[in-house]
């Protein structure tokens, strides 16, 4: 499922008329506080209030900032590995299993091998990339159904870590150290992966809306037929969308490796679910319909500082499920489910396009 | 909602923040009143003659085991030949139980193999169907409570098979033959896990039980942990905090950072289960500058030895997998021989910390010459 992408612009530019009088640069401020935009925004605004008044000693603390970004940081990665394939229009659900397997392999090639720790990060991308071309040749050549085709290399990515590992975890005193450096060197408060998040969703931030390749990712996302007649690549745009998925995601396993000092063969697996919901938190902000970088920062935060804020206040265990659940479903009320159809009989429908 | 102008769209919005509004106050409300704390002890004045006795468990703790669950020789022939099935839970401390059996099994002559699950109860239960169908002389199993296939494990018992199983909560008897790692056996472990807290922090600490409530043979080292700390340390005090396995490999170590920082004269966490609970956290007090935290576990993996090893974690106490599969071996081999089952089987508990772990790239067994001790007992060289 793609969100719809019609409104943006149009909204836009309504509401910076409306606020004409006001001057360029206030109206321009105010469109970007749109609660339509970014009402994440506003979600967080109400966390940091709720949890102020009600764990002031602990929650209003850089501690808790640093916890936030520092705790989130890698599903902030899983995220953005997300985003440019469901912005495209393909599904990525091997992406878990992509971190746990560049995980093990660079915590082998380190424990195990004594390969340099550059090396053994160079080889777990690599092998993340096999599995994003293998990914694009089953979507993209083979047209299986993105959402089927990755679950299905999932499947086998796991069952070839099981059987290389026999499920148990790769542990050695060469992982602490550069290795475990990777993921938990802390500078200025928080540890690298928060760097490495920062520095990805720019460089997606900026190909996603400053260049042609960009355009071309979302026009294959919003109609790939039309696109595809315009003239687009649009198989190619796919293909590419997955490997460079797959090397987000190979990237994120080795942080996470790092931070665990371990190559477990499941770590990335719970990942799934946060960082889909993450993202799809994300599309509906800053660029509402469109997975992009901020909004996908913007939505792990969000959803960071809530679980953050219950955490510190010894909320019940089943909270944080419920805090992500509603959060999920009232940012994507608040920037789609609302708009008004234009026509009668349009309703549902027309809101969303087809997989 | 469009800045100072009016759309059909502000009811909605209103809709969905009164929702947010709704569900946060919920949240608020309900974390004031739950969130599994427990407090032991008061701020009273350090009981030196409880960290005495408390010291004194320690020392027993912290000294390696000599003795294996299994004492009387057997003292017949075991019959060789037999075919011996391992349902595996899909964990990684099951397989490394299943090459522990095999080891024994291959020293009796036995046929091992493995019928693979993943301990959901459908894969479970399909397990239990294929062992009625191929009818082994003997079947062990870890960590499943029976009632997912009691009607299988009822044509087990039909079939003459006999059954052993570890650590799970369902008594011996009715087509089970022998449990051992009962909840009971739980209970040294919690108290090992309470003298060191005592001890090390000298009658003073502040601690957490990280529990994983999903699991109810946890339960007792609970109770061995909370009794021995109201016993020996009045001014001690526990909270519980309580993991639901759905936060298992996802968030663990976020929830404890957030109890720590919520809960700043807390200094000590005790982990009820190691491998599932205290994989990454380190790394997160490390990264949250919870840096004069102390931690011990029980049930240490491979991860948690080098954690150890590293310094990054304290303490542990070792799981006896490898005493508590040979003691299911035993059990059948007992059974083949004709020979009586032991009334008493003891587990071995051992606090291991930096200074005396025999290894940190392998899960060891607790009695060093464990192996030999039970080859003695079979017979075997």
């Amino acid at each position: 499922m793609t969100l719809q992408s019609t409104q943006p612009e149009a909204a836009t530019v309504e509401t910076v008329q409306s606020h004409a009088s006001r001057g360029p640069s206030t109206s321009r401020i105010l469109a970007n506080l749109d609660p339509r935009k970014v009402s994440a925004l506003y979600v967080l605004l109400a966390i940091v209030l709720v949890f102020a008044v009600w764990v002031p000693d602990t929650f209003l603390r850089t501690a808790t900032v640093r916890q936030v970004f520092n705790s989130n940081a890698v599903i902030g990665l899983a995220a953005l590995a997300l985003a440019i394939p469901l912005a495209a229009r393909v599904f990525d659900l091997s992406f878990a299993y992509t971190m746990s397997l560049s995980g093990v392999t660079a915590a082998h090639f380190v424990a195990d091998k004594d390969w340099p720790v550059w090396a053994a990060v160079g080889a777990a991308l690599f092998v993340a990339l096999v599995v994003g071309l293998i990914n694009a040749f089953v979507v993209v050549i083979m047209r299986v159904d993105s959402m089927i085709g990755t679950l299905a290399t999932g499947s086998i990515i796991q069952a070839f870590i099981t059987y290389v590992t026999n499920e148990i975890p790769i542990t050695n005193a060469k992982l602490f150290g550069t290795f475990s450096n990777i993921g938990q060197k802390d500078v200025g408060g928080f540890i690298l992966p928060v760097y490495y998040m920062f520095g990805i969703a720019a460089v997606t931030y900026f190909v996603m809306e400053h260049t042609a390749v960009g355009r071309r990712i979302y026009a294959t996302g919003f109609n790939t037929e039309a696109a595809r007649l315009t003239g687009i690549k649009t198989k190619r745009i796919q293909f590419c969308a997955l490997l460079v998925s797959a090397i987000v995601a190979g990237w994120a396993g080795v942080v996470l490796a790092a931070v665990l000092g371990t190559g477990s063969p499941t770590a990335g697996t719970p990942y799934l679910l946060p960082a889909f919901a993450a993202a799809f938190l994300g599309a509906t902000q800053i660029r509402p319909g469109r997975f992009n970088a901020r909004g996908t920062i913007l939505g792990v935060v969000t959803l960071g500082a809530g679980i953050t804020g219950l955490s510190l206040a010894t909320a019940p265990t089943w909270a944080a499920n419920m805090f992500t659940g509603i959060v999920l479903i009232a940012a994507l009320a608040t920037t789609t489910v609302q708009r008004k159809p234009k026509t009668p009989g349009a309703g549902w429908r027309s809101r969303f396009r087809r997989p | 909602m469009r800045f100072g102008t009016k759309t059909a769209l502000r009811r909605p919005r209103l809709l969905t923040a009164a929702v947010l509004t709704v569900a946060l106050g919920a949240l608020t409300a309900c974390g004031s009143t739950a969130g599994g704390t427990a407090a032991g002890g008061t701020t009273d004045k350090v009981d030196q003659s409880g960290i005495a006795k408390a010291q004194a468990l320690y020392n027993t703790y912290l000294k390696r085991p000599t003795q294996i669950p299994n004492a009387t020789p057997i003292g017949k022939p075991i019959p060789k030949g037999k075919k011996i099935t391992f349902i595996a839970c899909g964990t990684p401390s099951c397989n490394l139980e299943a090459a522990i059996i095999k080891k024994a099994t291959d020293k009796l002559g036995w046929t091992f193999s493995e019928i693979a699950s993943d301990g959901t109860p459908e894969k479970t239960k399909a397990a239990w169907d294929q062992i009625v169908r191929e009818k082994p002389d003997g079947v062990i199993y870890s960590a499943t409570p029976r009632a997912g296939f009691e009607a299988e494990l009822q044509k087990a018992k039909a079939l003459g098979i006999h059954v052993t199983a570890c650590c799970t909560t369902d008594p011996p008897g009715n087509g089970l033959d022998f449990v051992i790692g009962q909840p009971t056996q739980s209970n040294p472990v919690g108290q090992a896990m309470a003298s060191w807290v005592i001890t090390t922090s000298k009658g003073t600490a502040n601690s957490v039980y990280v529990d994983l409530s999903a699991f109810p043979i946890l339960a007792e080292l609970y109770k061995g942990y909370t009794s021995t700390m109201a016993d020996f340390c009045k001014a001690c005090k526990v909270d519980r905090l309580d993991i639901p396995i759905t936060a298992l490999g996802k968030d663990v170590s976020e929830r404890i950072v957030g109890f720590l920082r919520s809960h700043p004269d807390t200094k000590y966490v005790a982990l009820s289960v190691d491998g599932a609970l205290g994989v990454g956290l380190p790394a997160a007090l490390k990264a949250a500058g919870l840096n004069d935290i102390k931690v011990i576990g029980e049930g240490p993996d491979t991860t948690t030895l080098q954690y150890i090893s590293s310094g990054q974690q304290q303490a542990s106490v070792a799981f006896p997998y490898w005493e508590e599969m040979y003691s299911q071996v035993d059990a059948l081999a007992r059974i083949f021989a004709g020979v009586p089952l032991e009334d008493k089987t003891t587990v071995p508990s051992w606090i291991i910390t930096k200074d005396d772990m025999p290894t940190d790239k392998e899960i060891f067994p607790v009695v060093a010459d464990m192996e030999q001790q039970y080859y003695k007992l079979w017979g075997v060289a």
